[in-house]
């Protein structure tokens, strides 16, 4: 709470502001406000300026709110209730499925793993046996070649 | 409807809105009873189209239900629930093409705004409510936020996203177009306002 005297002009725009009634005044300036109403009488003139306006907007406001928008407001949570719920349920029970997603990827992601190897393995063998085979035939070529040589008239 | 009516049990309404977080409909029905008119009359000078109010009020009061665990307890719930209902009325506003209307500067006394029947007025609720409608949407939201709803001038504020200083000269010059249109209404009446 501010203790120190308020300006005339700063009453004024108070009172233009918020009217004449302290208790819309705002907090850190309430007390100080009161105390320069309580003790210059051109401030309450300045006051009394305001009331008749703070009167006006005093009376019971218009219009009321229909019943159909508060049967509606009320029926709220029935029509969302089983929506809120299922979301509610969803969000505490996520963890499961979700501990179970990050087992079956991890498993898969294993078993991916493995099967990578295995067909590197088999690819790397594959290789080794073609390139055994093409040695034998070449080595066939050069053997039939030096036959053919030998059989040459 | 009355201005303290906005100053009633805080703590409850915290309460409360904890219960609605964990599912309870009374709770939930507590804070339509306690709420929904006075967001109802913001959002109708907000939007002034009574459907368009019905619905950012079921829609504010729907993401109450939905969300209630997201209420931080750093505002009353009554400003927690009155920046929701701005927030979405300005969303329809945006949407519906009426932004232009927000015009804080305008003086609603000189131009050529909903005026009221001069000849039908008396100074009630009816003359006060279309007076309040023929003011700038923001100048008619300050109003009644600060002395219809009964929010601090810091919470309107906040509600509003100004600082307090600018709220400050949004309801002077609220202020000072209703005296002009009730001292031209009472001038009407009986020959002014002394």
């Amino acid at each position: 709470m501010n203790d120190a005297p308020l300006t005339q002009t700063r009453f004024q725009a108070l009172l233009e502001a918020y009217g004449a009634q302290p208790e819309r005044w705002p907090e850190h300036e309430r007390n100080a406000a009161i105390e320069l109403l309580n003790s210059s009488e051109s401030a309450r003139v300045l006051a009394r300026e305001q009331h008749e306006l703070d009167t006006w907007l005093s009376v019971p406001s218009i219009p009321k709110i229909s019943a159909k928008l508060i049967l509606s407001l009320n029926a709220i949570p029935e029509k969302q209730g089983k929506l809120l719920l299922a979301r509610r349920l969803r969000i505490r029970t996520l963890w499961v499925p979700a501990l179970g997603w990050a087992a079956a990827t991890a498993v898969g992601i294993w078993l991916g793993a493995r099967s990578a190897s295995a067909d590197r393995y088999v690819v790397k063998s594959d290789d080794a046996a073609e390139t055994a085979a093409q040695i034998e035939n070449e080595r066939l070529a050069i053997s039939g070649g030096l036959f053919d040589d030998s059989e040459a008239p | 409807m009355s201005h303290s009516h906005g100053r009633e049990q805080p703590d409850d309404d915290a309460l409360l809105i904890v219960r609605v977080g964990e599912g309870d409909a009374d709770a939930y029905r507590d804070l339509v009873r306690r709420h929904a008119e006075r967001l109802h009359l913001f959002v109708l000078r907000l939007l002034r189209n009574s459907a368009d109010a019905e619905d950012v009020v079921q829609e504010t009061f729907l993401r109450l239900w939905l969300h209630a665990t997201d209420y931080k307890p750093t505002a009353r719930v009554a400003t927690w629930l009155h920046r929701i209902a701005h927030n979405l009325a300005f969303d329809r506003m945006r949407s519906l093409r009426h932004f232009e209307e927000i015009d804080d500067d305008s003086d609603p006394t000189q131009g050529d705004g909903p005026q009221p029947d001069i000849l039908d007025v008396k100074r009630d609720a009816e003359t006060l409510h279309r007076a309040l409608d023929a003011l700038p949407v923001r100048q008619a939201a300050a109003m009644v936020l600060v002395h219809l709803n009964g929010l601090s001038g810091k919470e309107a504020s906040e509600v509003l996203d100004v600082s307090e200083g600018a709220l400050e000269s949004l309801l002077t010059r609220a202020r000072r177009n209703l005296k002009a249109r009730m001292g031209n209404l009472s001038g009407a009446d009986s020959g002014g306002i002394q």
